[in-house]
């Protein structure tokens, strides 16, 4: 109980109210723009950050992050241009209630079920996380190996279509990784000759690139502009007391939220849909959804604010991170030397429980904006490529030149770019790239120490319990969309037999 | 494309693994286990393109292939820029150019006026408050 009474007293300095007033805003401004999404918002937003200390930086970060999604719904509603994909599944009843002359309704349920179901998933955070990390503590270098190796897999092998290049993606990611001094023996490797890459590729200089500029990149090879802003009709007020007329509806979409959320690798898109999907199988008029059933507004919404903290969950208490975002706020994790995992919650206890609290009033902040000022964001969206595009090129360039004041990072950060785009063109994923070099200096130390402490046997990777399961949940996930696509083929197979 | 990449990466593994052989047997087995892997999955993708043969290539989209060109084009001239005169300059290069190659040529009096005024945003948000060093070129005009 002190702990969570010290972190509310520091959640509540100037310093880190202020962080979270400012990264709400960011992040609701970031959601609305089409394109850019959390993690895109969190890569540009991090060199502003740099300076600050940890707690207040990582504050302003998460609250940008829990915020983007909500932003995203804004203009699902209204322009029916989802901000984020996470909103995609609002858009099919959130645009035609607006059609209808409800949009002030959607708007206003939609602020209801990002506060229920954020709130829902936050606490969820706060009371799983320590229990998951102080078992994470039992883990071994064998374990810890192959979680990180698990990570990887589970989220190469997301993309059913590629599962191959994503794990060649994670591969180069954990090759990459190896540039820079041993950590065993303090050698310098595969630097070829350059100076610049002593220290190893920087995770800052790399997300940037992968996601910043590539994104930058994509945005400018399209020309399409945003429809015109609708009209507003219909009260936002009445719209977040009808929330709670569909009771089971909320509960039966934060536990959809949760769970997927908590499962490595699969986001909140994947958990808008379901829930929808949910939601018109349980309905006793399934035909009015599309058309306008606010039902399909706060099965989405409350599932996806519930997934966001549910990600989390996984990120930190055991460094596997739940979603891209997630994987970009493990990055900058470690670059505010928060050991990610279990330690976390032993050396950093005081800057995790105050994000935690940070992130339960976040929800103070959305119900504000969300009752207030939601349409001067939704106009946001209507700012044209033409300055969107050089923006983020010019902060991004900012960001990797501020760490080292390097202009070779700078560099650095346009081929990322270039490779991101050329892996998005390819179906390579770049986010096991990303992942793999976050968790590559993990996955060798701990593969070097096993061996050390086994004396060189590889016996130490399946001889306990938690490896064994490890081992089979990574075989699991290897083979899981081979088995799924065979399972889809018999199930074909069948209906088709039926008469 | 998607070869292109597959023998881009199977170049950069063979590197990695050949490089390896420089370092001792502890400092090279964790990367030739890595890179090892990474070769025998480039080999599987690059056999598993070739068994689905070339089939219709997806028709070129001409216009989007010319917005990539210009964009690199921008992308590359603004880093030249920048060591040469610094980042608020490539900055301001960046706006010009990009409203310039969307065909936006004649409101360039406006997009010059909006490039200024967030160039000068991003001096006073990273340069003066947040005290961000801002390179400033080999010429240091700003």
């Amino acid at each position: 109980m002190e702990v969570f009474t010290h972190a509310l007293i520091q959640a509540l300095t100037w310093q880190n109210l202020l962080a979270l007033i400012a990264g709400g805003i960011y992040g609701i401004v970031v959601g609305v723009l089409p394109g850019i999404g959390s993690a895109v918002g969190m890569a540009l937003a991090l060199p502003l950050t740099l300076r600050w200390p940890p707690d207040t930086a990582l504050i302003f970060l998460c609250a940008s992050y829990k915020l983007s999604g909500y932003g995203g719904s804004i203009t699902a509603i209204l322009l029916k241009t989802p901000g984020e994909t996470a909103n995609a599944a609002t858009v099919l009843d959130g645009f035609p209630l607006c059609e209808k002359g409800e949009g002030g309704i959607a708007l206003g349920a939609s602020c209801a079920a990002a506060v229920v179901g954020g709130l829902i998933g936050t606490l969820c955070l706060i009371f799983f996380s320590p229990p998951l990390a102080r078992f994470a503590l039992r883990f071994d270098a064998a374990e810890y190996c192959l979680l990180a190796i698990l990570a990887l897999t589970i989220i190469s092998t997301v993309i059913e279509e590629a599962v191959i290049k994503g794990l060649i993606s994670a591969v180069i990611g954990l090759t990459l990784a190896t540039i820079g001094f041993d950590n065993i023996s303090g050698i310098l490797r595969f630097t070829f000759g350059i100076d610049i890459l002593a220290d190893g590729i920087p995770i800052i200089q790399a997300l940037v690139g992968l996601f910043a500029i590539t994104q930058a990149i994509e945005l400018a090879e399209s020309t399409e502009t945003i429809s015109k802003l609708g009209d507003l009709k219909g009260s936002v007020w009445d719209g977040f007391k009808k929330y709670f007329h569909y009771p089971w509806n909320i509960i039966r979409s934060s536990l959809i939220g949760l769970f997927i959320g908590i499962l490595p690798a699969v986001g909140q898109t994947t958990s808008g849909f379901l829930a929808y999907m949910e939601a018109v199988r349980e309905a006793k008029h399934p035909e009015t959804f599309g058309k306008g059933n606010i039902e399909g507004v706060i099965a989405p919404e409350t599932a996806n604010n519930a997934c966001m903290p549910g990600d989390l969950v996984c990120t930190l208490s055991l460094g596997v991170p739940g979603s891209v975002g997630a994987a970009v706020f493990l990055g900058i994790m470690i670059i505010f030397v928060i050991p990610p995992g279990p330690l976390a919650f032993t050396e950093k206890a005081d800057v995790i429980y105050t994000l935690f609290m940070s992130l339960l009033l976040a929800h103070l902040l959305i119900l504000a904006i969300g009752l207030t000022s939601f349409k001067y964001f939704a106009l946001i969206s209507l700012v044209p490529n033409t300055i969107i595009v050089p923006t983020i090129i010019g902060i991004s360039l900012i960001g990797s030149y501020a760490v080292r004041n390097s202009m070779a990072d700078v560099a650095l950060s346009i081929v990322f770019g270039f490779l991101g785009y050329m892996m998005n063109k390819t179906n390579f994923s770049p986010i096991p790239l990303l992942i793999g070099l976050v968790l590559g200096d993990m996955v060798e130390k701990n593969f070097h120490r096993a061996l050390l402490m086994s004396e060189g046997s590889l016996s130490i990777f399946y001889e306990s319990l938690i490896s064994k399961i490890l081992i089979a949940l990574i075989f699991l996930s290897l083979f899981y969309p081979y088995i799924s696509k065979l399972w889809k083929r018999i199930r074909q197979k069948r209906k088709e037999a039926l008469p | 494309m998607a070869f292109l990449l597959q023998l881009i990466v199977f170049t950069f593994f063979t590197l990695f693994l050949w490089k390896s052989f420089d370092y001792p047997f502890e400092v090279r087995l964790y990367p030739q286990v890595i890179t090892l892997t990474g070769l025998t999955l480039v080999g599987l993708s690059l056999f598993q393109h070739l068994k689905q043969g070339k089939g219709t290539a997806p028709t070129e989209d001409v216009l989007r292939r010319a917005r990539f060109y210009r964009i690199s084009l921008i992308l590359i001239a603004g880093i030249i820029l920048g060591f040469l005169i610094g980042f608020l300059g490539s900055v301001l290069f960046y706006y010009i150019a990009y409203a310039y190659f969307q065909g936006e040529r004649k409101k360039l009096p406006r997009n010059l006026l909006i490039g200024t005024s967030l160039t000068f945003f991003f001096y006073l948000l990273f340069g003066y408050f947040m005290g961000v060093p801002l390179f400033r070129g080999m010429i240091k005009i700003f």
